[in-house]
C-alpha cells in the first residue's frame, strides 16, 4: 500500500490537537505532555529567577519535548485526514440513488432525476425495467417483476402490481420488466451511506477491548517507569560523597529520562493505528459500525456464507442448450439468441454469451423487421418475430400451454430433461418456435469469479468456511465443490442458520456470517461478525457490523487481515517501544548519573560525549522515531497468511530485537551529528 | 570468569540437585493434583477423620465451592484472624517482652511467610512461642499460598466455571496431605543429622573462658526448620538461621534443605500441569525458568569464587573464593547455591552473612527478588506470580500474531491486564517507594550501617525482600525500629494480601470464560521463542529497579574495582 499524500496543512492543523483536553485521552502522551509543560515552566523559572542550567540547554531540551507531543499529534491527525478523504472517495463511487419524482402522479413522463435522499413521503416516484427501487413505497399503477433476490435471497423475480396484497415494494432491489408509479411509503432522508459512517466514527470513539487492555499495560509501564525515575534523585543525593560534593540531579534531567524511557512510540502512535486501521477497511469498501467487530475480525476461525447473492452471482446465467427430440442443437441456440436479443436481464444477456462462447453464434443486430415481445408479468415469456416465426422463450409451463392452445405438443424426453435441471437447483427456459418446442436452456446459479482463490487464502490464514442453502444436498454439494467451501450445509431455513452459529460459537467457534437478505439478519446479529453486502436488505444491513460496499464476500480476507494487522501492530510497536528501554536505560543512567558519582564512568562504555548532548539525542531519537514509525502506523505491520509461529518469530525479530537494537543506533548516531553540529557552531 | 573457574563441587552439586527434583517432581505434582481434586490418595484413611472433624469444627461443607470474591473475603478473613492471635501470642508471651510494633511486624511477616526477623528469636521469643505461633503459622502461611495458586489453577482448567474452589477446604488438605507429611518426615531427617529437637532447657557449658559460660538455647528446632524449607518460609529458630549449627549442622543437613526449598514449588509446578490436562506448560515454564535462573546462580557463584579483589591485591590466597561471612562446612559453593535458591524461592532462610557476599552476588541476590520470586518462588506464590507474567508474555505475543491473546484458550481481557499490571507493579512500586523514603528521612538513615552505598544497598534489600515475601536481609540494617517494622509490614502486606486479592480476582475473571478447544488455538505456549520470550519478559520487569540497583549494587562493585 502507497500511503497517500499530505496536505501541508496538515502540520499548522496538528496544533490544535496540543489542547490538554484532547491529550489528556492518551495517559502515556498526557505524562510526556506534563513534562514538557514542566520543563518549560522551570526553564521560564530559571530566565525570571535564578538560573542553574544554560538557557541553551534549556530551551533545545523544551523544544524537543514538544516535538515528542507533536510528532504523536502529526502522526494522529494525518491518519484522521486520511480516514476523512477514504469516506469521502466511498461517497463518491457509492454514490446515491437517483429517483424520478413525478410532478403528477398520472403523467409518467413528466419527471425530474433527484437524490433519493430527498425523497420525501408521499412522494410519486417513477422507476422503469433496469432501475433500483429508491425508497420503500406502494404500487399505485402498473404491474412489474421485480427482482428481490438482495432481500430475500430468492433468485426468482416477483410479480408487485398495484391494488393487491403484492403492491409494497423496497428499497433496494431492482426492477426487471415493465414499468410502474409507486408512492414512497418512508422518508428515506439521510443515505444509508451517510448513516452508516456516522456511526463507524461514532464506533470509533470507543476504544476496543484490546486496545484497552493495552493501554493499561502501557499505564502500568508508565507508572512503574515514572516512580522509578523519581526516586532516581533521593538515592542520587544520599549517596553523593561528603568528600567531592556535587550537585543533585536536575529536575531537567529526570524529566528527560523519565519521557525517553515511557513507551512514546507506541503511546504516540497508538491513536493513529486505530484510525489507520478503519480508514484500510474504507479503502476495501468495508464500513464497520464497530469497533470492536475490527477487531473480533481477526479472530475468526469459521465464515458462514449464504449461497444466493454471496457465493453466487443471485442471477441465473445460461450454462447448457438441451434439444428437443429431432431438433438440431444449433437451431435451438440460433433461435434462443433471437429471442434474447432485447432481453437485457443478466440471464438473457448470458444466453448471448454462452451461445458466443460455446456455439460461436454471433448475435444478429437488431433490425426493423425484428419485432420484439418484451418479458411482461402476465404472459411470463419474451421473444421475437421475425419472417412470420415468433420465437419465445419462457418459463416451461407458460410455453407449453402456449403450444398445446396452438396444437404442438411437447416430446416426453423433453419433459424428463426439465425435471432434471429443476431438481439439480437449475430453471428450466423453454424454447418454442410457432408452435414447436425447440429444447431447453439450462440457467444455473453462477459461482462468483475469485470466491475459490480467496477461500483459499482464507484456509491458510486459519479460517474455514461453509456454505449455508435452502438449496437441495445436490445442488448445494455442486455448488459447494465449485466456490470450494470447506462444508455446506443444505436445505437450511433461516432459524437454521442462528441455531447453527449459536452451537458453533459454543464447540468455541469465532464465526463471521455473510449474508444479504432479510431471511439472513437474525444469523448476521447473532454471529461475532455479520457482514451485510451493500446490495442487500435494509434488515440484513442493520443487523450487521459491517457492510461491504462491493458486495463481494471475498472481502473477508480484507477484514480478517485488517483485524489481525491492527493486533499486530500494536502489540509490534508497543514490544519496540519497551524493548528498547533497555539500550536507554543503559545509555541514559550513566548520562544522568556520572556528574554526580564519577565512579559509574566505566557505565559509558558507548564513549558519549557529555551528557547533556547524550540526553538531548535520546529525546530527539524518541520523537523522531515516532515520525519515523508511522508509515508502519498507517500500512500497519505486514501480515502474511503463515502459522503463528512463524509470525511471531518474524515480529519478535523486526521489533523485538529491532526495537532493542535501534536506541544503541539512533542515539549513538544523533549525538555524532549534534557533536559535529556543536563543533562547527564553535568555528563559526 | 569463564566456566572453568567453578569448582566441580559447584557443577556436581548444581546437576545432583536439579536431578533429585527432577525425578521428585512428578510423583510429588500428582500427588499434589490429586490432593486438591478432592481425590483419595494413601494417606486419606489417616487423614480423612483428621480432615473431617475440622471441618465438623468449622461448620464447613467441603462440597460448597466459593466464587472469587467469597475466596478472597476468606482469605482475608483467615489472614487477619491468624495476624490477631499472632499477635497476642507475641505480645502475651511474657517475658522476654517484645515492643508492639515489632510484634506487630513479626506478626505480619510470619503471616505473609515473609519470615523476615527483626528480633533474634532465640533470645527475644520462647521456645513455647516458637513452636505453637511461629512455626504453625509456617504451615497456615504456606497452605494459604498454595491454594491461592490452585485456585488460579483452577481458574484456568475450567470453562464456563463460577467457582474457583474452597478457601477451607485447600488450605486443610494442603496442611494435612502435603506439608505435614513432609515435614514430619524432613524433621526425622534432620533429627538424624544432629539438628536440635527438644523440649530441654537452655544449656550452660563451658568454653575456652570459665569465667564466661555460654548459655546454649535449644528448643523444637528440627520441626521449625523443615517447614521453614519446605513451605519457603524462611525463618529460623535462631537468629544466624541456617548459618547455626544446631539448625544446619552437616553437609547434608544443608543439601537437603536446598532440596526442601524447591521441593514443593517445582512439583507444584508439574500438579498445575496434570491440573490442567497439558503438562507441556509445566514444562516450558520450568525451561523459562531455568533459562534465567541457571545464569543468574553461575554469576553468584563465579562472583563469590573469584573472591575479593582487594584481598586478591594483598595476595590472600583465594582459591577458596570469597570465604568472608561464609561457614567452612557449607563454601563458597555452597553458600553461593543456597543464596541463589533463598532469594529465588521466596524462602529467605540463610546460610552466610549476606553483606559480606561480593556487589555482584548482592545484585544479583537482588535481582532474584525483584523478579517477583517467580523463578520457583514460593510455594504457591512463586506459580500465581509466574502464571501473571505468562499471561503478559500471551498478550505481547498473541497481538503480534495478531490475535486476541489467550491462554489455555481462555481469552486475557483488559480486567485481567488490570490484575496483570497491579500485581507485576506493586512490589516495584512499594520497594522503590520504600527505599526512597529511607533514604530520605533521619529516621530511615538511623538504621543503616557501614558507607551510604552499604546503607542504601541494605534499604533496597531490605524492601526488595519484603515486598516480595522473601525475609532474607543484608546484614547491617537495624530493622527493629519503628521506622522500618511498620514501612516494611505495609510492604509484606501489599506483597501478599494486595496481591494475593489481585491474583483472586483475576482467577474469578477467567474462570467463566469458555475456554477455546485446543484445536483451535493459535499461539503455542510451550515452544522454545515463547519460552524464551517469556524469560525476557521477566527480565524486562526489573527494569524499573535498574536506577536504584545501578546505585547499590553496581556502585559499589566500581567502587570496590577501583580498590575502596
Amino acid at each position: 500500500m502507497r500511503l497517500p499524500p499530505f496536505d501541508p496543512s496538515l502540520f499548522l492543523r496538528s496544533f490544535k490537537r496540543l489542547d490538554p483536553r484532547h491529550q489528556i485521552k492518551n495517559p502515556v502522551m498526557f505524562a510526556v505532555y506534563c513534562g514538557a509543560v514542566l520543563i518549560t515552566l522551570d526553564g521560564l523559572a530559571q530566565i525570571l529567577g535564578p538560573r542553574h542550567e544554560s538557557l541553551a540547554w534549556g530551551t533545545a531540551l523544551a523544544l524537543t519535548l514538544w516535538l515528542t507531543v507533536y510528532a504523536s499529534a502529526l502522526a494522529e491527525q494525518y491518519a484522521e485526514d486520511q480516514d476523512q478523504a477514504q469516506a469521502l472517495a466511498l461517497k463518491k463511487a457509492h454514490g446515491d440513488d437517483i429517483a424520478k419524482k413525478m410532478y403528477h402522479a398520472n403523467n409518467r413522463h413528466a419527471f425530474i432525476a433527484l437524490s433519493a435522499s430527498h425523497l420525501k413521503k408521499g412522494d410519486p416516484i417513477l422507476i422503469e425495467a433496469g432501475d433500483t427501487i429508491p425508497a420503500d413505497g406502494d404500487i399505485i399503477e402498473g404491474i412489474a417483476s421485480i427482482d428481490e433476490s438482495a432481500i430475500t435471497g430468492e433468485s426468482a423475480p416477483v410479480i408487485r402490481e398495484s391494488g393487491g396484497d403484492n403492491r409494497a415494494v423496497i428499497c433496494g432491489t431492482r426492477l426487471l420488466s415493465d414499468w410502474i408509479v409507486v408512492r414512497v411509503t418512508s422518508f428515506r432522508g439521510e443515505t444509508p451511506l451517510d448513516k452508516r459512517l456516522a456511526m463507524m466514527k461514532k464506533a470509533r470513539r470507543q476504544k476496543t477491548p484490546n486496545e484497552l487492555a493495552l493501554s493499561l499495560f502501557l499505564i502500568a509501564t508508565t507508572l512503574g517507569l515514572l516512580v522509578a525515575c523519581a526516586t532516581l534523585r533521593p538515592l542520587s543525593s544520599f549517596l553523593i560523597e561528603q568528600a567531592a560534593p556535587s550537585l543533585p540531579i536536575s529536575l531537567s534531567m529526570l524529566v528527560s529520562l523519565f519521557v525517553c524511557l515511557a513507551p512514546t512510540t507506541i503511546g504516540g502512535l497508538m491513536p493513529a493505528i486505530g484510525l489507520a486501521g478503519s480508514s484500510r477497511l474504507l479503502r476495501a469498501g468495508v464500513i464497520a459500525t464497530s469497533g470492536h467487530a475490527v477487531e473480533t475480525a481477526g479472530d475468526i476461525t469459521l465464515l458462514l456464507l449464504d449461497k444466493t447473492g454471496t457465493i453466487t452471482l443471485g442471477n441465473r446465467q445460461a450454462v447448457a442448450f438441451y434439444a428437443a427430440e429431432g431438433i438440431a442443437p444449433i437451431k435451438l441456440v440460433k433461435a434462443s439468441v433471437l429471442a434474447s436479443l432485447a432481453d437485457k436481464t443478466p440471464e438473457g444477456q448470458s444466453i448471448i454469451v454462452l451461445a458466443q462462447t460455446r456455439y460461436g453464434v454471433e448475435p444478429a443486430p437488431p433490425s426493423a423487421t425484428m419485432l420484439f415481445i418484451p418479458f411482461s408479468a402476465d404472459t411470463r415469456v419474451s421473444g421475437v418475430t421475425l419472417d412470420g416465426r415468433t420465437i419465445l422463450k419462457g418459463a416451461d409451463d407458460a410455453i407449453k400451454e402456449r403450444i398445446v392452445r396452438e396444437g404442438g405438443r411437447v416430446p416426453a424426453s423433453l419433459d424428463t430433461q426439465v425435471e432434471t435441471i429443476a431438481r439439480q437447483g437449475g430453471t428450466p427456459l423453454m424454447v418454442a418456435e410457432n408452435a414447436q418446442v425447440l429444447g431447453v436452456i439450462h440457467l444455473k446459479d453462477v459461482v462468483k469469479k475469485g470466491i475459490k482463490e480467496r477461500l483459499a487464502t482464507l484456509r491458510i490464514m486459519g479460517v474455514r468456511s461453509l456454505m449455508i442453502t435452502g438449496d437441495n444436498p445436490l445442488t448445494a454439494a455442486a455448488i459447494a465443490a465449485e466456490a470450494g467451501v470447506d462444508d455446506f450445509i443444505a436445505q437450511a431455513i433461516p432459524e437454521t442458520k442462528l441455531r447453527f452459529i449459536t452451537e458453533k460459537q459454543k464447540e468455541g467457534e469465532v464465526v463471521a456470517m455473510v449474508g444479504d437478505g432479510a431471511n439472513d439478519a437474525p444469523a448476521l446479529a447473532g454471529a461475532d461478525i455479520g457482514i451485510a453486502m451493500d446490495n442487500g436488505s435494509q434488515e440484513a444491513k442493520e443487523a450487521a457490523n459491517m457492510v461491504d460496499m462491493d458486495s463481494s464476500p471475498s472481502k473477508l480476507v480484507d477484514i480478517v487481515q485488517v483485524g489481525r494487522q491492527l493486533l499486530m501492530t500494536r502489540g509490534s510497536l508497543a514490544t519496540f517501544s519497551i524493548a528498547g528501554d533497555i539500550g536507554k536505560f543503559l545509555i541514559l543512567l550513566p548520562a544522568v548519573l556520572i556528574s554526580a558519582h564519577p565512579s559509574l564512568s566505566p557505565l559509558n562504555f558507548m564513549n558519549f560525549s557529555s551528557p547533556h548532548y547524550t540526553i538531548l539525542s535520546a529525546l530527539l531519537f524518541n520523537a523522531l522515531i515516532i515520525v519515523a514509525l508511522i508509515p508502519v502506523a498507517m500500512r500497519g505491520v505486514a501480515y502474511r497468511p503463515v502459522g503463528a509461529g512463524k509470525l511471531l518469530r518474524r515480529n519478535l525479530l523486526v521489533y523485538g530485537l529491532g526495537g532493542i537494537a535501534a536506541p544503541f543506533i539512533g542515539i549513538k548516531l544523533i549525538d555524532m551529528a549534534i557533536a559535529l553540529i556543536v563543533k562547527g557552531l564553535a568555528h563559526v | 570468569m569463564t566456566f572453568l573457574s567453578l569448582p566441580l563441587a559447584w557443577w556436581g552439586q548444581l546437576a545432583l540437585f536439579f536431578a533429585i527434583l527432577l525425578i521428585a517432581m512428578k510423583p510429588l505434582g500428582l500427588y499434589m493434583a490429586r490432593v486438591f481434586s478432592g481425590e483419595r490418595t494413601f494417606l486419606t484413611p489417616l487423614m480423612q477423620p483428621l480432615e473431617n472433624a475440622i471441618y465438623k469444627l468449622g461448620g464447613i461443607d467441603p462440597k460448597e465451592e466459593m466464587g472469587w470474591s467469597a475466596y478472597a473475603k476468606s482469605f482475608l478473613i483467615f489472614s487477619f484472624a491468624e495476624g490477631l492471635f499472632l499477635f497476642l501470642a507475641l505480645l502475651e508471651q511474657g517475658s522476654p517482652s517484645i515492643d508492639p510494633h515489632l510484634a506487630l511486624n513479626l506478626t505480619i511477616s510470619f503471616l505473609t511467610g515473609t519470615d523476615w526477623q527483626a528480633v533474634a528469636p532465640e533470645i527475644s521469643i520462647t521456645p513455647m512461642t516458637q513452636m505453637t505461633s511461629l512455626a504453625v503459622h509456617n504451615f497456615l502461611a504456606a497452605a494459604t499460598s498454595l491454594a491461592l495458586a490452585i485456585a488460579l489453577t483452577r481458574s484456568l482448567a475450567r470453562s464456563d466455571a463460577q467457582t474457583i474452589g474452597n478457601l477451607w477446604v485447600d488450605i486443610t488438605r494442603g496442611v494435612l496431605y502435603i506439608l505435614l507429611p513432609l515435614c514430619f518426615l524432613f524433621s526425622l531427617f534432620l533429627v538424624s543429622q544432629g539438628v536440635v529437637q527438644t523440649f530441654g532447657e537452655t544449656v550452660s557449658v563451658t568454653a575456652l573462658e570459665p569465667e564466661n559460660a555460654e548459655h546454649l538455647v535449644t528448643g523444637p528446632v528440627a520441626s521449625q526448620v523443615a517447614i521453614k524449607q519446605i513451605g519457603t518460609n524462611g525463618g529460623g529458630y535462631y537468629n544466624a538461621n541456617a548459618a547455626h549449627p544446631f539448625e544446619n549442622p552437616t553437609p547434608l543437613s544443608h543439601f537437603t534443605q536446598l532440596l526442601a526449598m524447591l521441593l514443593l514449588p517445582i512439583a507444584l509446578l508439574y500438579a498445575f500441569g496434570v491440573m490442567i490436562h497439558d503438562k507441556r506448560q509445566s514444562f516450558a515454564i520450568l525451561a523459562s525458568t531455568l533459562l534465567l535462573l541457571l545464569p543468574l546462580a553461575f554469576l553468584i557463584a563465579a562472583a563469590e569464587q573469584s573472591g575479593n579483589p582487594l584481598l586478591n591485591v594483598m595476595g590472600v590466597d583465594q582459591t577458596l573464593g570469597n570465604l568472608e561471612g561464609k561457614e567452612l562446612r557449607t563454601g563458597t559453593t555452597g553458600a553461593s547455591l543456597w543464596t541463589t535458591m533463598t532469594t529465588a524461592t521466596a524462602t529467605g532462610s540463610v546460610d552466610s552473612a549476606l553483606n559480606a557476599f561480593l556487589p555482584t552476588a548482592t545484585g544479583v541476590a537482588l535481582v532474584l527478588m525483584q523478579l517477583g520470586e517467580v523463578l520457583f518462588g514460593g510455594v504457591g506464590s512463586g506459580l500465581y506470580s509466574m502464571l501473571v507474567y505468562v499471561l503478559l508474555t500471551v498478550f505481547l505475543a498473541g497481538l503480534m500474531i495478531g490475535r486476541t491473546p489467550e491462554y489455555l484458550g481462555k481469552t486475557v481481557g483488559v480486567f485481567d491486564m488490570k490484575m496483570i499490571s497491579l500485581v507485576i507493579l506493586l512490589p516495584a512500586l512499594t520497594t522503590l517507594l520504600g527505599t526512597a523514603l529511607s533514604v530520605t528521612t533521619a529516621a530511615g538513615q538511623a538504621g543503616m550501617t557501614g558507607s551510604q552505598a552499604q546503607g542504601l544497598t541494605q534499604a533496597l534489600y531490605a524492601f526488595s525482600s519484603a515486598s516480595n515475601n522473601n525475609g532474607s536481609a543484608l546484614n547491617g540494617l537495624n530493622a527493629a525500629s519503628p521506622f522500618y517494622t511498620l514501612l516494611l509490614s505495609l510492604c509484606m502486606i501489599a506483597g501478599r494480601l494486595g496481591i494475593g486479592v489481585a491474583v483472586l480476582a483475576l482467577a474469578g475473571s477467567l474462570a467463566p470464560k469458555k475456554a477455546t478447544p485446543v484445536t483451535k488455538r493459535f499461539l503455542d505456549t510451550t515452544t522454545p521463542l515463547f519460552i524464551v520470550m517469556l524469560s525476557l519478559c521477566l527480565l524486562m520487569a526489573t527494569l524499573p529497579y535498574l536506577p536504584s540497583l545501578t546505585l547499590s549494587a553496581t556502585y559499589e562493585h566500581f567502587h570496590l574495582m577501583a580498590g575502596n
